[in-house]
């Protein structure tokens, strides 16, 4: 089920009265979380929910034993069944293809010939996000961060829960799950900044990212026959696209938790206005990178180590980071490029407060950044690393001769309604930024003009998918 | 929570409320304009207007007919109501919405397209949302409501929330709207005639062996055009235009037939395989007149 979708504003107000009537039994409650959630997961394809399932009590069984054991072996044994079921599912559900075929490639390249069959395998939507979030729960019980739960039902919801199943933000055990195992009280200003969030993210997500979706699609599809300026057009659209769609999710999501009465953490802080790449991943997909930092960079020894091991460190982690949007190598390469653009800035002790001057003062700084962003999501945008390569050439040597989005009247408008949305969230941003927020909250009297917004000038006929429902 | 709940019903029934209305305005607008043929068909003319011959079809009449050089021929009044981007059930709307005006035309022609010819897909075209304005109409909302794929029906749906379908189709009918309230007599892509001039691009394509095909014109809905152009006093011819390779004989058909599938097959002629550039259409326009006097004369 899609948040922008007529179904899910059906469903929404019906588990909101029935989950709120129960308020004075918290336990029915989370019963209705847990159907409800598996319902807006079963609505994609119910075969797949018995995965969740199987995760869930894997790791429930785990948690509960490796709160009882206290020879280390065992423990580790535990732990490594965890990380072996849940990290063996992934992989063969998104990345046995890319496996296999890189195997018969790398054969290939050395003279031998190799069939390595190719199977038709469905990617489950959203089995990055509940893997990562179901192993963040055993690693830190592992650790002894936490304290394992007896609850089969609160750990189920906290798997399972529907605003943030399918593309986040990657909850830990610690943040969430508490919230899972007490009473919810409905509190109004909660509630209030949730639907905020909600309306902020629906216009984020149909108008720029639905919008811009149909003239990036075209302008990549036909991309050798494009001039320099449709190029950049095309990439620098794909940026608000990706941007839009996915913290336009992040945004639905937090905003749905608040009127549930939970609090997820925050996910994307105005990143565009980031003035370096240190300072962009800091702001981008922050649950990702800050799960990546917890339990992988970290146990790699973090930044405790040698130069060259940190240096190293830093590397894996965005490579790992790449290749966990996709099984690509474009991810890869993507990954790739911000770790190298990273590694100079991490090494590089802060003199300043990057808050501390105006954004127009930082103007110069931003465009950098975001100039060098741009570049690396044109290969996790692009097929394949050739044509991310072909693309990047055909910029520099203007060789096209079409311009698809000023070929048609109808093009053009879209681009303006788009342009002009963008640059209205990127001054609202702003504006938050300045003020030292870190979400929009924008008044009541502004969310009719947006809502009517995006009934006018949203993409609902482009109608696309959440692009992180892939990864 | 009764607040939160009764302050976020207000805040909705209230931003529906205006945008229901601001839809409903930029319906209205657009049904007194002339922008699209639909709209033009009921503002342009006068009540009860009767007219020598009509065209109703695709691109392809478009592309194919030109009602300025058969008015001359014929002396009469003549006019081109196809619409790029439709098929045939949306040509037996567009008729239906010609009577419904209390129109007249002595001839009716109605141009097919070869997927059309033994039956039609039950799908909206892609232009069908230009009769939105006009939701209202009983015909219009049967049409609506079968061809519209899905449950929510964003365009059948429009008669009670007209947001749906100008929501969905809002790049289609909101820069129109806006056009059609400055100049009201701004035609979008047609001419006072309903011609259009498409650009001269040539085929490009190396020809291909031609396709040959056989028909009856069994469609069912060739029999309901026929039905209707026959309650309303309008002979009914049905076209069939040039294909750069398509070859299409009629057999034992019902109708009142000219096909000119392979009159004209010089590649200088077309756009693409379906389409004519100008001076095709003169030819095309040329020879369909004299076929259409020699039909005229045998009545």
């Amino acid at each position: 089920m899609l948040f922008n979708s007529i179904e899910f504003a059906i469903f929404l107000p019906i588990v909101f009265i029935l989950y709120w009537a129960l308020r004075k039994h918290f336990r029915f409650q989370l019963y209705i979380l847990l159907v409800a959630s598996y319902i807006f997961y079963g609505w994609w394809d119910w075969r797949f929910l018995s995965l969740i399932i199987f995760s869930s009590g894997i790791d429930f069984l785990i948690g509960k034993r490796l709160g009882t054991l206290t020879v280390e072996s065992k423990r580790k044994m535990l732990l490594g069944l965890s990380l072996l079921t849940n990290l063996g599912l992934l992989g063969f559900f998104k990345y046995y293809n890319f496996f296999s075929e890189s195997l018969s490639e790398a054969f290939t390249f050395f003279g031998k010939e190799i069939s390595t069959g190719r199977l038709n395998i469905i990617l489950p939507v959203g089995i990055s996000f509940y893997t990562f979030q179901t192993l963040s729960y055993t690693i830190d019980v592992y650790r002894r961060k936490l304290e394992p739960t007896n609850d089969w039902l609160a750990f189920f919801g906290f798997v399972s829960f529907f605003p943030q199943l399918v593309a986040g933000p990657i909850e830990r055990a610690s943040h969430l799950l508490g919230q899972f195992q007490k009473p919810r009280v409905f509190e109004y200003l909660f509630a209030v900044s949730g639907l905020r969030l909600i309306i902020w993210g629906l216009f984020k997500k149909i108008v720029i990212a639905d919008n811009a979706a149909f003239m990036v699609d075209e302008i990549f599809l036909d991309y050798t026959n494009q001039s320099s300026l449709s190029l950049i057009l095309g990439v620098v659209l794909f940026a608000f696209q990706i941007y839009g769609d996915f913290s336009g999710y992040s945004d639905i999501a937090i905003g749905l938790s608040r009127i549930f009465g939970f609090d997820l953490m925050l996910n994307f802080r105005f990143p565009y206005l980031a003035q370096n790449i240190n300072d962009f991943w800091k702001r981008w997909h922050i649950s990702l990178s800050s799960w990546f930092r917890d339990y992988v960079y970290i146990p790699l020894g973090g930044s405790r180590v040698s130069t060259w091991i940190s240096f190293r460190n830093v590397l894996i982690v965005f490579l790992v980071s790449g290749f966990w949007h996709g099984a690509n190598w474009t991810f890869i390469i993507w990954g790739l490029i911000h770790g190298i653009l990273y590694i100079p800035f991490f090494f590089m002790k802060p003199h300043q407060d990057l808050h501390e001057h105006s954004i127009l003062k930082n103007l110069p700084k931003i465009f950098l950044t975001f100039t060098v962003v741009c570049l690396g999501w044109i290969f996790f945008r692009a097929d394949s690393v050739s044509q991310a390569f072909n693309y990047i050439g055909l910029i520099f040597s203007n060789e096209g001769s079409s311009n698809f989005i000023f070929e048609a009247n109808k093009r053009k408008i879209i681009l303006t309604i788009v342009m002009l949305c963008i640059m209205g969230m990127m001054i609202i941003e702003g504006y938050f930024e300045s003020k030292q927020k870190k979400e929009v909250l924008l008044p009541s009297w502004s969310l009719v003009l947006i809502v009517l917004f995006i009934f006018y000038f949203g993409g609902f006929k482009n109608h696309e998918s959440f692009i992180y429902f892939q990864f | 929570m009764k607040k939160f709940v009764t302050k976020s019903i207000v805040y909705l029934v209230l931003t529906l409320l205006i945008a229901n209305f601001l839809a409903f305005i930029g319906l209205r607008t657009l049904s007194k304009s002339d922008f699209f043929k639909t709209t033009y068909l009921v503002h342009h003319f006068s009540p009860n207007q009767a007219f020598d011959l009509t065209v109703f079809g695709s691109s392809r009449s478009l592309a194919a007919i030109d009602t300025k050089l058969i008015g001359e021929a014929i002396d009469g009044y003549s006019v081109n109501f196809s619409m790029d981007y439709t098929a045939l059930p949306s040509t037996l709307l567009m008729l239906e919405h010609f009577y419904a005006q209390g129109y007249s035309s002595e001839w009716v022609v109605v141009s097919l397209d070869l997927p059309d010819f033994e039956t039609s897909k039950t799908i909206i075209s892609e232009n069908d949302h230009r009769f939105l304005p006009f939701v209202s109409e009983d015909y219009i909302q049967r049409y609506f409501e079968k061809y519209e794929e899905g449950w929510v029906k964003p365009l059948f749906s429009s008669q009670y929330f007209p947001v749906l379908g100008y929501a969905y189709y809002n790049m289609e009918l909101l820069p129109p709207a806006g056009l059609a309230l400055i100049k009201p007599d701004y035609k979008y892509l047609f001419d006072e005639l309903g011609n259009y001039q498409y650009p001269d691009y040539l085929a490009q394509e190396i020809m291909p062996e031609p396709r040959f095909f056989e028909t009856e014109l069994p469609n069912p809905i060739l029999d309901k055009i026929s039905e209707l152009a026959q309650k309303n006093g309008s002979k009914l011819i049905i076209y069939i235009a040039p294909y750069l390779r398509d070859d299409i004989k009629v057999d034992n058909s019902k109708f009142l037939v000219i096909n000119h599938s392979r009159k004209i097959n010089d590649p200088k002629y077309f756009s693409d395989y379906i389409h004519m550039v100008n001076s095709g259409k003169k030819i095309a326009t040329e020879a369909f007149i004299e076929e259409f006097n020699i039909l005229k004369s045998s009545f």
